[in-house]
């Protein structure tokens, strides 16, 4: 016989019959098991006391939210900008009509203001996967902080940050309609792919 | 951190990049408990605590795209509070904390995280469980098996029983 959760909650919280206390506190010097179980509920219950951690005042909660700019002038500063694709091995007939063409590595080139998006796409179908790297036109330094999310149907499936030399990278796409959304601090790009063999 | 707690923060800062205020205050009120409890731990004074409140959160502002892993940021949060309340510690002449008060300050805020940790934990947790959790163990006036079960349309006998699910739920969502 051994405790139960409830039991073992009374037993702590000394809600058993006096017989019932002491069976149980026997047993307890004996029961490898139910020591574990009372240490178990017994840290919980520790932790189950009067909170007391302390809130900020109104006045400099509503400080700090005013860090954030305001909607019209947030959304003149982080403006979201549509990417073109403006080259596509696919479209442009590289690998079409290739021997061999289905495992062939996809490169795309997207664009949008000041930044060029090269893409890989390669991989058999369910296990394709997306090597990217974001560079901006006109420099040879690479964007320090980025964020790449993966959509289809509205729907995030996946999210990557930038590493020290712009490329991100996903696993696993699916088939079909994909969109690609970066954030960057004060843009956001969004570009559509789609993920499927070579025609 | 939990996976859906840490999609919830992944989302928020991601709103936030993209320029959406409420997302920012939620995220504010997510964890202001949090930074003005550390800070209020190592900089009892009150005024000294608000400062060091609005520091961390201009800091977390500034650098939200910089947060790579959004289930570190309750530790960064608790990081940078650090470091702003000890530079306020240094700027005070001749301050500097003995050994004894930085083990109290550690032991002190390892219960700040464990007790935000059981806030959050009790949120992700149905309206039911929350009220009755609190009727047990939170309320000053400590009702009774028979008031608590009245108060909640139950038998007295379940009031045991529920409470024993109820703390698994918590018991598991804590991890």
């Amino acid at each position: 016989m051994h405790l139960s959760s409830d039991v073992a909650l009374d037993l702590i919280e000394g809600r058993l019959a006096k017989d019932e206390e002491t069976f149980w506190k026997e047993h307890l010097g004996v029961c490898g098991d139910c020591v574990q179980v009372i240490d178990q509920w017994g840290q919980l219950r520790a932790d189950l006391r009067r909170s007391h951690l302390k809130s900020a005042t109104a006045e400099i909660l509503d400080t700090v939210m005013e860090f954030f700019p305001q909607g019209d002038e947030k959304e003149a500063r982080h403006p979201c900008v549509e990417a073109t694709v403006v080259f596509d091995t696919f479209r442009d007939g590289t690998v079409a009509n290739a021997r061999g063409a289905v495992a062939v590595a996809r490169q795309l080139v997207l664009r949008a203001e000041d930044f060029d998006i090269h893409i890989k796409i390669w991989g058999v179908p369910d296990h394709r996967q997306m090597l990217g790297q974001l560079l901006p036109r006109g420099t040879a330094k690479f964007v320090g902080t980025a964020r790449f999310h993966l959509l289809q149907n509205g729907e995030r499936l996946e999210t990557a940050t930038i590493d020290e030399i712009g490329e991100f990278h996903f696993t696993d796409l699916p088939e079909g309609d994909l969109s690609l959304q970066i954030d960057l601090p004060n843009l956001t790009v969004v570009g559509a792919l789609n993920v499927r063999e070579a025609q | 951190m939990k996976v859906v707690e840490i999609r919830v923060d992944s989302e928020l800062v991601d709103r936030c990049i993209r320029g959406d205020q409420t997302a920012w205050r939620a995220l504010v009120l997510r964890y202001e408990r949090l930074v003005y409890s550390v800070a209020l731990a190592i900089c009892p004074d009150m005024e000294d605590a608000s400062d060091i409140f609005q520091q961390v959160w201009m800091e977390l502002y500034q650098r939200l795209s910089d947060i790579r892993r959004v289930e570190a940021l309750p530790a960064w949060l608790i990081t940078v509070t650090r470091r702003h309340a000890s530079k306020t510690i240094r700027s005070r002449a001749g301050s500097e904390p003995l050994d004894e008060n930085l083990r109290d300050l550690r032991q002190q805020l390892g219960h700040i995280e464990r007790e935000y940790a059981l806030e959050r934990a009790l949120a992700q947790l149905s309206g039911r469980c929350r009220t009755l959790i609190d009727l047990l163990y939170f309320n000053i006036e400590e009702p009774s098996y028979a008031e608590i079960a009245k108060r909640l349309g139950i038998p007295v006998a379940s009031v045991g029983p529920t409470r024993g699910r109820c703390l698994e739920k918590l018991r598991k969502v804590l991890g």
